[in-house]
């Protein structure tokens, strides 16, 4: 039996991370690692870091909240925050898709803007055909097509629906395993043989 | 280790911005025209103090002799008017933000201490494009006419870091050396490309296609002599995208046009 809060929430983690090996075994990890890494925002560089933060932080405030309340208000969390992941993860998927471009050297994405430079709009149709022709005119450098508040907005945007999709994904596993530490199983009934008195 | 970094970046941005806030505090506070030399001198140690924090906020100039690979790596650095806090149509948000870049460019060229580039004169009349700047805000209340006057002298100041840029360019082919930008973001990066002439001696000149375009369309760069030509002066050169080009020889014969870079593939220019 845990001894303190913190007991609890160390053995709450441990199943976590158990549930999350089982779920996710070697033949599917790299995969979906390698799908992570391509698919995930280049800015910052420090993402790693702030992901795993996220991750302390949802299981921090999950087990902080909830893990005394009833298993009905525990599903409704984990029904919120899979709505969540699900709103969350297709937005990114459109802006990344609308919103970044690939480098021509290194097939890395970096941000594009939504908001031109007034020298290069007065330019479209005329002499440039669109912000993406500029782009390329441009030496690939997105500062000089967009302004840089508008390329920062669709940084921060990206980034804040990747944490948001992998923060409602760690929320939902997590929800998942205090929901079923509060289960009880029942026992499995004994065969009963004949002439043996049940016990 | 790595969070103590991110919370100490983020801490020197929240400087920056306070800094920059205080610094524009006291230039509106100083007197009118008469003293528009003080209020220079505290818009360049406002510049000082910021570029001494280091901060992840700005892009620092860089200036690196690589003898071994024989390369020159360069960055101009840049600042983020946006991270200054001042609202966008305040003039003192691109004094600031290029005072702040030539402060950077002086500390970084200073350190390299590179022998035959003369760096200094054109940073130096940033600085006076810049005090100029100053003395017509210090003149009038109307702040909108001070911004359209600094966002008129940006073209001027572009001038001048290509200029640099130029003397950069000089330098390294006097030296034998490639010269590379080590500024760009992550995604634009540069093929390296062989650029040669056919007959051999001719000189290259490029400029991005939209840079061209802009000069050509909208006049923004003043006159044809003192448009920001890239001059290719190494075998090997960085590129990507689509460049207008300038190719001259000696014998008076001349190509001009656009080249597209999408792969390393060598490019020939030949006299039309």
């Amino acid at each position: 039996m845990p001894r303190t809060g913190l007991d609890e929430f160390r053995e709450v983690v441990t199943d976590f991370r158990s549930f999350l090996s089982w779920t996710l075994n070697v033949a599917i990890v790299a995969p979906i690692a390698d799908f992570v890494i391509k698919l995930g925002p280049t800015w910052p560089s420090g993402l790693p870091i702030i992901t795993t933060l996220v991750e302390v932080i949802v299981l921090m405030l999950l087990f902080h909240f909830f893990a005394r309340k009833a298993q009905r208000r525990i599903s409704r969390v984990m029904y919120g925050v899979l709505c969540a992941l699900v709103f969350a993860f297709p937005a990114y998927l459109v802006i990344r898709e609308t919103y970044t471009f690939e480098s021509a050297v290194t097939k890395n994405r970096d941000a594009k803007g939504f908001v031109l430079r007034p020298e290069v709009a007065t330019l479209i149709p005329a002499s440039v055909t669109d912000a993406d022709d500029a782009l390329v005119k441009a030496e690939y450098e997105p500062k000089s097509v967009w302004t840089p508040g508008s390329i920062t907005a669709v940084k921060m945007t990206l980034l804040g629906l990747w944490l948001v999709t992998f923060a409602s994904l760690v929320a939902s596993l997590a929800s998942f395993v205090l929901l079923q530490r509060k289960r009880h199983v029942a026992p499995l009934p004994r065969p009963v043989q004949r002439g043996v008195p049940h016990v | 280790m790595k969070a103590l970094n991110l919370a100490s970046a983020a801490l020197a941005a929240a400087s920056l911005v306070v800094l920059a806030i205080t610094y524009r505090q006291d230039v509106s506070a100083a007197p009118r025209a008469d003293d528009v030399p003080e209020a220079v001198a505290t818009v360049r140690e406002g510049a000082r103090a910021l570029v001494d924090q280091q901060t992840v906020a700005l892009k620092r100039a860089e200036l690196e002799i690589d003898d071994k690979t024989k390369t020159v790596y360069y960055s101009l650095g840049s600042v983020n008017p946006d991270a200054l806090n001042l609202d966008a149509d305040d003039p003192y948000r691109i004094v600031f933000a290029r005072q702040i870049q030539a402060e950077s460019i002086k500390r970084a060229f200073r350190a390299a201490a590179v022998n035959g580039l003369a760096w200094q004169q054109p940073v130096a009349r940033i600085e006076s494009i810049l005090a100029e700047i100053v003395l017509e805000i210090r003149k009038g209340s109307d702040s909108k006419k001070a911004n359209d006057y600094a966002e008129s002298r940006l073209p001027e100041l572009d001038k001048e870091l290509d200029a640099l840029r130029s003397l950069l360019v000089a330098y390294a082919k006097s030296r034998g050396y490639v010269l590379k930008r080590t500024d760009r973001a992550p995604a634009s990066d540069t093929f390296t490309v062989e650029v040669s002439t056919e007959p051999k001696g001719g000189t290259v000149r490029v400029m991005p296609a939209l840079k061209h375009i802009q000069c050509e369309k909208l006049n923004m760069c003043g006159d044809a002599a003192s448009w920001p030509w890239r001059q290719l002066v190494s075998d090997t050169e960085s590129l990507v995208g689509e460049y207008y080009f300038v190719a001259t020889w000696p014998d008076g014969k001349r190509n001009e046009g656009l080249i597209s870079v999408r792969n390393a593939s060598p490019i020939t220019l030949k006299p039309k």
